[in-house]
């Protein structure tokens, strides 16, 4: 198993290379960052800074998307880090949530994704790219032919199917081990389907945790299903509620949710926000089951089910409070019980 | 006088983290960045990495354009930079040359250079900004209220006149005085047509520069005509050969220059690559006139006469090689001149 965390760009940004080298020595092996320019401070600065600062940490945005960069200034940003960092940077690519929202822009359709997607890996390679409208192909001739690891995010199975087509990996936004197993599964049938050898296909979950008694957990954690159901909601809408291509715990969260989502009044501006007013209807155990909570020992239960569900890489969602001491317990009681195989 | 330096952005990453060291130490002023993104690798993120290791000179990209990035991401960016940097960071923009015309685009109008300006300072400032590209209102409540110092490059007499109204400086790209001064002239007399107060207003002169021998010297940066002489090629083709708008030397420069301008077949891809297939139409008294070239006193004299001409920045594109030997040579030999 991998361990990550994932940096919200309001953070200082001392402190932000304090806590990637603190999270390289406690054997962490990815720092991913935000992609949301409008609310927070953009992010790939920031980790062009934490880059100088670690040697084996790799980095990659968490996620970026097709909407908010012409594609040939997003590829030069992401061929740009994987030279300054020596080969150290992935993506994650989804169809975009906040950093389009709160602009008044539309997510990008799957089929759109995937195009960006062959797109990156092409430009970042060194190849002749044509994209749009271009009326010439894009060349980068300094990237070194780099391969960019690719994660894929997604919740639907049209876009569990573009990751397992397009990705080297699959980003899951919860950390409930059904769930990861079945979208991890979507995923993986999609890629066998299209002729790849998914043998090598990664997993990553992602949440909030606290280490710490359940209740102080819940409340700095609840803010995550809030943000997690504008995604599920979308889902149900598409396929509707009563179908087979969506589990019933996911249609099951939805309807005992209440509140207004993304096209309903859900404030993008208080997005991933501890308190937020997003987060009043969201019930304690759906807390407990998209996040990790409680004591070490039930952070390494979980993660051993998450494991066995298909995941290959858990990412910590930093931005609950107490940041350093969740790296430290993580370092010192957590990702130990991972490495003595 | 400040000194500049400006990265073309294809050095290997530790060697310019060490030349931007070399630099603040020897008392420059400014690290700029080329942003091309496609012919060299992105600008900002070797700004971030670079400012890790300085305290006190500021930065900028020279130059960037209003089409290239949506302008909240571009606000963005600087926001962060500055933010990150306390406070050194500056934006230097143009119609866009290189990273349009490379992928078959054209360079922005004034207009909208005039509205990018307007966008990103606002947004950079934190204050809400409505534009055509974004349908709701941009507003970043992060920035700590940067004024963005914006300094904006030109050669011909609109751009001119924009950048007197609206740009904290000017940037020329080259450092002959008289075309300095003439540049500068309509700079401030747009500014001060236009109400304002162009005492403290700034100019930024780049250029390569050689000090050494005059024939490796201009071996060394003959390039750099070949790329000015696609904008003048433009201004003097708009503003035509025979009227008092376009001074005789430029006119003369584009009628002693052989070969293919910007429409015409020159190759973005060798933009500003020492011994390129661009360079063949330029002669040397051109290059001599555009760079600096020479012994230390050559530059010293040369320098005084752009800061006499109204010149406040001398920035060097160090793109030509020997750049550590060529800092060092301006930080014992040329700088001491003018503190």
């Amino acid at each position: 198993m991998e361990f990550a965390f994932t940096i919200r760009g309001d953070m200082d940004k001392n402190r932000v290379v304090a806590i990637c080298r603190q999270a390289e020595a406690a054997d962490f092996d990815y720092a991913w960052f935000f992609d949301t320019h409008v609310l927070w401070r953009d992010l790939y600065p920031q980790m062009a800074v934490a880059m100088e600062h670690t040697s084996k940490l790799r980095f990659g945005p968490c996620v970026t998307n097709p909407q908010v960069r012409e594609w040939s200034v997003a590829g030069s940003l992401f061929g740009a880090l994987a030279v300054q960092s020596d080969g150290r940077f992935d993506i994650g690519v989804g169809r975009g949530d906040s950093s389009v929202r709160v602009v008044g822009k539309r997510p990008a359709t799957v089929a759109r994704m995937e195009q960006f997607c062959e797109a990156m890996k092409g430009l970042v390679r060194g190849d002749p790219v044509t994209y749009d409208d271009r009326p010439e192909p894009v060349t980068f001739d300094w990237t070194g032919g780099y391969e960019l690891p690719l994660w894929v995010a997604g919740y639907g199975p049209k876009a569990l199917a573009a990751a397992g087509r397009q990705g080297d990996g699959l980003i899951v936004q919860l950390a409930e081990p059904a769930l990861c197993q079945w979208m991890g599964d979507a995923a993986k049938t999609a890629g066998t389907e299209a002729g790849r050898d998914m043998k090598d296909y990664r997993v990553m979950a992602c949440a909030p945790v606290w280490v710490g008694d359940k209740e102080t957990g819940v409340a700095q954690t609840k803010w995550f299903p809030a943000l997690v159901g504008n995604h599920i909601a979308d889902i149900l809408k598409w396929y509707g509620s009563d179908t087979r291509e969506v589990p019933e715990a996911l249609t099951a969260y939805v309807q005992q949710r209440k509140g207004s989502g993304a096209d309903e009044g859900y404030d993008y501006k208080q997005h991933t926000q501890m308190d937020d007013e997003n987060s009043y209807y969201v019930s304690d155990e759906t807390t407990e089951a998209f996040c990790l909570i409680g004591p070490a020992e039930a952070h390494v239960a979980k993660l051993r089910r998450l494991e066995a569900a298909g995941v290959t890489q858990f990412n910590i969602y930093l931005c609950s409070g107490e940041e350093e001491r969740q790296i430290a317990e993580y370092g010192e009681h957590v990702i130990p019980h991972f490495r003595q195989q | 006088m400040e000194f500049g330096i400006a990265f073309k952005g294809d050095l290997d990453h530790k060697r310019m983290l060490a030349i931007s060291r070399q630099v603040e130490a020897g008392g420059f002023d400014y690290i700029w960045f080329f942003d091309s993104h496609i012919i060299w690798s992105d600008a900002y993120t070797q700004i971030a990495a670079s400012m890790q290791h300085t305290d006190r000179v500021r930065y900028g990209p020279l130059v960037t354009n209003p089409k290239v990035r949506d302008w909240s991401v571009a606000a963005s960016i600087f926001a962060t930079l500055n933010r990150m940097s306390g406070g050194r960071m500056d934006m230097a923009i143009g119609r866009g040359d290189s990273s349009m015309r490379v992928m078959g685009k054209k360079p922005a109008t004034l207009a909208t250079l005039t509205q990018s300006v307007e966008a990103i300072r606002t947004m950079v400032s934190g204050e809400s900004y409505s534009y055509d590209g974004s349908p709701n209102p941009v507003f970043m409540d992060w920035t700590e209220g940067h004024n963005l110092p914006v300094w904006i490059a030109a050669y011909g007499p609109k751009a001119l006149k924009v950048a007197g109204e609206i740009g904290d400086g000017l940037i020329i790209q080259l450092a002959d005085p008289g075309l300095c001064q003439w540049f500068i002239e309509q700079a401030k007399a747009g500014g001060e047509a236009a109400g304002r107060d162009m005492s403290n207003f700034r100019v930024l002169s780049c250029a390569p520069v050689w000090i050494g021998d005059v024939e490796t010297g201009v071996k060394q940066t003959s390039w750099f005509p070949a790329v000015v002489g696609n904008h003048v090629a433009d201004i003097v083709e708009k503003y035509g050969r025979d009227t008092d708008l376009v001074p005789d030397s430029l006119t003369r420069f584009i009628e002693t220059r052989q070969g293919a301008g910007a429409d015409e077949g020159y190759d973005y891809r060798k933009h500003a690559v020492k011994d390129s297939d661009n360079l063949y139409y330029v002669n040397n008294a051109v290059t001599e006139s555009f760079c600096i070239v020479g012994p230390p006193e050559v530059h010293v004299e040369k320098l005084k006469q752009l800061e006499a001409a109204g010149v406040t920045q001398f920035t060097i594109y160090l793109t030509q090689g020997d750049e550590e030997r060529l800092v060092a040579e301006y930080v014992d030999k040329v700088i001491p001149h003018f503190r």
